[in-house]
């Protein structure tokens, strides 16, 4: 079966312009001259004799007019044949074609010498080499983000070179984008066949079957063309079989201590059923090569294995490795990378604020020995802890220099001077971690008009006011008092720093109890307010606030054991451990990407003065200048939530990372610098500060290990409308596309018609002339 | 003045001066002399002798000079230029077909300047013109005379005529030949738009009467072309009938049955030993007369 289409079906309107050779001979008839005559005989006779003959000539030659005229205007609407047997025989009209190649890194899955990609780019060639010069083409390169290759009209050799140079990416495939990408290519076209081929593995993680929105977009897209564009599908998907692949690794929630152990979890998971052995981690550290750990993983269980490498570095700054499993059929996902910043420690400032001779009373004690349980003790040097208690009273606080310190503790702190709450205020905007606990001494009046203002110019610090004291301290026995408790009823395990807990397996923070504490209500639809703990009445516990590029974090109790049992709990230290490494540690999620993610951090000014330079894992050495970030673009709060930040900073941002591995930031030195971290300074997060080297880790995502193809039924049911035909590249992949995409041009033969029919209306008329 | 300015111009002296340097000899036939344009049906009458000639074989006797044969003992033949007071009827068509012009003159207009020539070469040549115009009837009859005056009376006549009705050539020939009833020159200047048998009929009745017979066969040249391109609306200048047509249909059988019917004409003349001469009206009528004469004196 074939079908007609136009190019341009609003021109077969002009088919009206058909009757103009009724309208001139009526009009012709109607507008003659009138001759007096004399040989009258031999005109009538003559009129007699020739009159039908005539009749019937001019009805042919009104109806060769009115044909080329028809003609004419249809052959300026571009018709064309669509499938069928004639559009072969006839030859191809010009295509405009899109050619979607999928490099995704499943595509590097190997099948004997060959990769699945290497059979893509052999099958994409022979489709290119099925065009013609004229046709048009275009290659897209299907990775997370489609990239259009080609420039301008290349010819089909160009897109062949094209082809053969194409590399394997670590990105995953998003068929849906690069899908919609080749359609909206094709829509700018205005050759009458369209033609989209997708050369894929057809990896159904790839197909996003779930994003109905998505696909119904690509529908509509299709169904608004002009012209049906015919999409084939080319399956080059290998023989499925298992697949080995390190799906995650896990650093420590803690900071990595120069010297101190640091220890990464990594996970391996396997496409096999019954899988055969254990996986065997190796780390390599700062080169590939340098192997520092090696273990071998935990049996598979569900089709994961877990494996712990222990390691530590000798200097603070930025540090890299690599971990690796035992390479298979698909080694992209065989190797994972992650950057630390290591650190000589984190100084943490205590203020006691009931200044007792004992620490214990105010609870600050409390606090020094879970941030800093290994000291005083023997032979615990290496472990990870690198938290630096120091405790001061209220008084004391001033002679302290703020900004060495990370993270500021305030027990029970009574009522500070403007220029004490401005300098902590100035502290957390400027990216330190400050952790409140309630008290006897804290007046919540005091403490809601001052330090939980909103108001500008200068915020409080408060994450939201506080109420009056709700509960009884209980004497001796909590019993004898006969007050009421309230315990932790509600935790946001979703929180980083709560994650832990799930479970219980962090410690349950259930079994403290809460004698007395600060009713509050935050602000929760200001999302830089977020409640992490409840008690069992739904009043907060624990409060976060952002503010500018740092964090503050309430307790609504206190530290001491008069208010709560919580400080005597063994949940008490991992509690406070976790949010303090929450606290300092979050900056460095910006250095651990996926492929595909844009890699931006904040320079200080004076690195921000000369162009960086980006050293990627092929080796490719790109410059890039610092630039000021557009508002809302969501730069600053990467990994830091610094979004809301009081002055915008310079920032360096790179976005060709569709390969995997370590990507090297190299800034001008900063005067003074060292080039290592600089240990104490507020906002350790902020690597931009410390040196002129940074690390960037990107890894694939390992939901595109997953090889297993979306059958072809799946694939028709997601391309509804156009013409999808589906192609195994096994079984003669050209001889079945051409089967499929017979299809022609017509116009031609309606110009050749009109030539015809001019003949035919110059013969008629000759002839009528003659009579 | 006037009138006689009129009649210069009638009569073109141009053309006449050309025409005056020829010598209008008719043919000689078996029984008479033809002078001008017509041969005598006389013998012997107003003879001037000319020359003498040798005799040859198939020359009468009776022209044989004795008296040179007695002296010189030679047969010699005399030869003479003779003179008659020859009959001329110039018969006019001023049908309504004959006012049809295309470009200049119309047929009409043509016949008559072809006429008056015509009857000043006669009157010249000392013999008697005549004058008939008719359509279907016989609208003025002029009898031949010779007198110089009547010139004035003939061009007066062909001044004032307009174009009249249908034609009847045929009945108003048949009447002609049974009126005149002394041999002479009939001249027939017509388009002879008419059933053609029937004219050859009439023609011959002439001959019958022992006439001479000259016949113009006037054609106006988009009759003789049919040049008409656009759609046109013929209506006829006698029975006013009308046809629509695109002429260009039509031309090629038109064309067919004028040359048919022409043809038709020109053997049935032939056969019947008539002068048949088609003149077409863009071609200037002295120049015609001249040709035609020139054709005659062969």
């Amino acid at each position: 079966m074939f079908g007609l289409s136009f190019f341009n079906p609003a021109l077969l309107w002009g088919l009206g312009a058909a009757a103009i050779p009724i309208l001139i001979h009526l009009y012709n008839r109607r507008r003659f001259r009138t001759v007096a005559w004399a040989a009258m005989e031999f005109l009538v006779s003559s009129s007699k004799l020739t009159a039908r003959r005539l009749k019937l000539l001019q009805l042919l030659l009104l109806l060769t007019r009115m044909g080329i005229v028809s003609l004419l205007v249809v052959g300026v609407a571009r018709p064309f044949l669509t499938g069928g047997f004639l559009g072969g025989p006839l030859g191809k009209s010009k295509t405009s074609a899109v050619i979607i190649l999928d490099n995704s890194y499943s595509m590097g899955l190997r099948e004997g010498n060959e990769t699945v990609f290497d059979a893509a780019k052999k099958a994409a060639g022979e489709v290119v080499s099925s065009f013609r010069h004229g046709d048009s083409l275009t290659l897209i390169l299907m990775g997370e983000r489609p990239r259009v290759v080609t420039e301008g009209n290349p010819s089909p050799e160009r897109v062949k070179k094209l082809i053969e140079t194409s590399e394997l990416s670590d990105e995953k495939t998003d068929i849906l984008a690069s899908l919609r990408k080749g359609l909206e290519v094709l829509d700018g076209e205005k050759n009458t066949q369209k033609e989209l081929f997708l050369v894929t593995d057809c990896q159904q993680n790839g197909w996003s079957v779930a994003n109905i929105a998505g696909w119904d977009s690509v529908d509509k897209l299709m169904q608004d063309a002009e012209v049906k564009h015919r999409i084939y599908v080319l399956d080059v998907s290998a023989r499925p079989g298992e697949n080995a692949m390190l799906s995650s690794v896990r650093l420590p929630a803690y900071p990595c201590g120069v010297g101190k152990r640091y220890i990464v979890e990594a996970t391996a998971a396997t496409t096999a059923e019954k899988p055969a052995g254990r996986p065997v981690f190796t780390l390599c550290l700062d080169k590939e090569g340098n192997e520092v750990a090696r273990t071998e993983g935990s049996e598979f269980k569900d089709g994961t294995s877990t494996g712990r490498l222990i390691f530590s570095v000798g200097s603070p700054g930025f540090h890299w490795g690599k971990i690796s499993i035992q390479p298979d059929r698909l080694e992209a996902d065989n190797t994972r990378y992650f950057v630390v910043k290591a650190k000589d420690s984190v100084p943490v400032l205590c203020v006691d604020g009931v200044g007792s001779l004992d620490e214990f009373e105010s609870g600050i004690a409390y606090m020094v020995y879970a941030l800093a349980p290994e000291k005083g003790l023997e032979g615990v040097d290496d472990i990870a802890n690198v938290l630096e208690p120091k405790v001061v009273n209220v008084e004391q606080l001033w002679e302290e220099e703020l900004a060495r310190y990370e993270v500021i503790v305030l027990s029970s702190v009574g009522v500070l001077s403007v220029r004490m709450h401005d300098a902590l205020t100035d502290f957390v905007t400027q990216g330190g971690a400050l952790m409140i606990f309630l008290g006897d001494k804290v007046d919540p009046l005091e403490y809601s008009e001052r330090y939980a203002s909103s108001a500008p110019p200068k915020a409080g610090f408060l994450p939201c006011a506080l109420g009056s004291a709700k509960g009884t301290v209980p004497g001796a026995d909590e019993k004898e008092a006969g007050g009421e408790t309230v315990r932790i009823s509600e935790v946001d395990f979703g929180h980083p720093a709560m994650a832990a807990f799930r479970d219980g397996a962090g410690g349950d923070v259930t079994t403290a109890k809460f004698y007395r504490y600060f009713p509050t209500s935050p602000d929760t639809m200001n999302p830089d307010i977020q409640v992490l703990a409840r008690f069992s009445d739904g009043s907060p516990y624990i409060v976060e606030r952002k503010l500018g590029r740092g964090k503050t974090i309430l307790f609504t109790s206190s530290c001491d054991v008069k208010w709560s049992n919580m400080s005597l709990k063994p949940v008490f230290l991992p509690l406070v451990h976790r949010l303090a490494y929450y606290l300092v540690s979050g900056a460095d999620e910006r250095y651990n990407l996926t492929v595909g993610e844009r890699m931006a951090v904040p320079l200080d000014a004076e690195e921000a003065s000369s162009p960086a330079e980006i050293v990627t894992p092929p080796g490719g050495v790109f410059k890039v200048m610092a630039s000021m970030p557009p508002l809302g673009s969501g730069v600053r709060d990467q990994g830091s939530g610094e979004e809301g930040g009081l002055q915008a900073e310079p920032f360096v941002s790179f976005e060709e990372t569709s390969v995997s591995g370590i990507y090297t930031l190299n800034t001008a030195a900063v005067p003074g610098g060292g080039g290592t971290s600089a240990p104490g300074q507020p906002g350790l997060g902020e690597p931009a500060r410390s040196g002129r080297v940074r690390y960037f880790a990107l890894n694939v995502d390992t939901a595109e290990s997953d090889v297993t193809a979306l059958a072809q039924d799946g694939i028709r049911r997601l391309i509804r409308s156009g013409e999808m035909k589906y192609v195994q590249t096994e079984t003669g992949t050209m001889e079945r596309i051409e089967e499929m995409r017979h299809g022609k041009e017509i116009w031609r033969y309606f110009l050749v018609g009109v030539l015809c029919f001019l003949v035919v209306e110059s013969l008629l008329a000759r002839k009528i002339d003659k009579g | 003045m006037g009138e006689e300015k009129d009649k210069k111009s009638f009569l073109d002296p141009q053309i006449l001066m050309t025409l005056s340097g020829m010598e209008l000899k008719a043919r000689m036939v078996v029984e008479g002399v033809v002078s001008g344009l017509h041969k005598s049906p006389y013998q012997g009458f107003s003879v001037e002798f000319a020359e003498h000639r040798e005799y040859t074989q198939g020359d009468e006797i009776k022209h044989i000079d004795w008296q040179v044969y007695a002296k010189s003992d030679r047969l010699y033949v005399k030869r003479y230029e003779e003179e008659t007071n020859l009959r001329c009827y110039i018969l006019l068509d001023s049908s309504g077909s004959m006012g049809y012009r295309s470009d200049g003159m119309s047929k009409l207009e043509y016949g008559a300047h072809l006429a008056a020539a015509l009857t000043y070469l006669m009157l010249r040549q000392q013999d008697s013109v005549g004058l008939v115009t008719f359509d279907e009837a016989i609208r003025r009859y002029i009898p031949p005379r010779n007198s110089p005056r009547h010139l004035k009376i003939i061009v007066e006549e062909l001044e004032g005529l307009k174009p009249g009705n249908k034609t009847m050539v045929s009945n108003i020939f048949h009447d002609l030949a049974e009126r005149v009833h002394r041999r002479g020159l009939v001249i027939v200047i017509s388009d002879l738009f008419d059933d053609p048998d029937e004219i050859l009929v009439s023609l011959q009745h002439f001959r019958h009467k022992k006439h001479e017979v000259i016949v113009f066969h006037l054609l106006d040249p988009s009759e003789l072309l049919f040049p008409f391109e656009r759609m046109t609306l013929f209506r006829g200048l006698e029975d006013g009938r009308r046809v629509l047509t695109e002429p260009a249909t039509l031309r090629k059988r038109y064309l067919q049955q004028l040359y048919a019917f022409v043809d038709k004409l020109k053997k049935g003349c032939r056969d019947n030993r008539i002068d048949y001469f088609q003149i077409s009206t863009d071609e200037n009528f002295g120049r015609a007369l001249t040709r035609y004469l020139g054709t005659r004196r062969k």
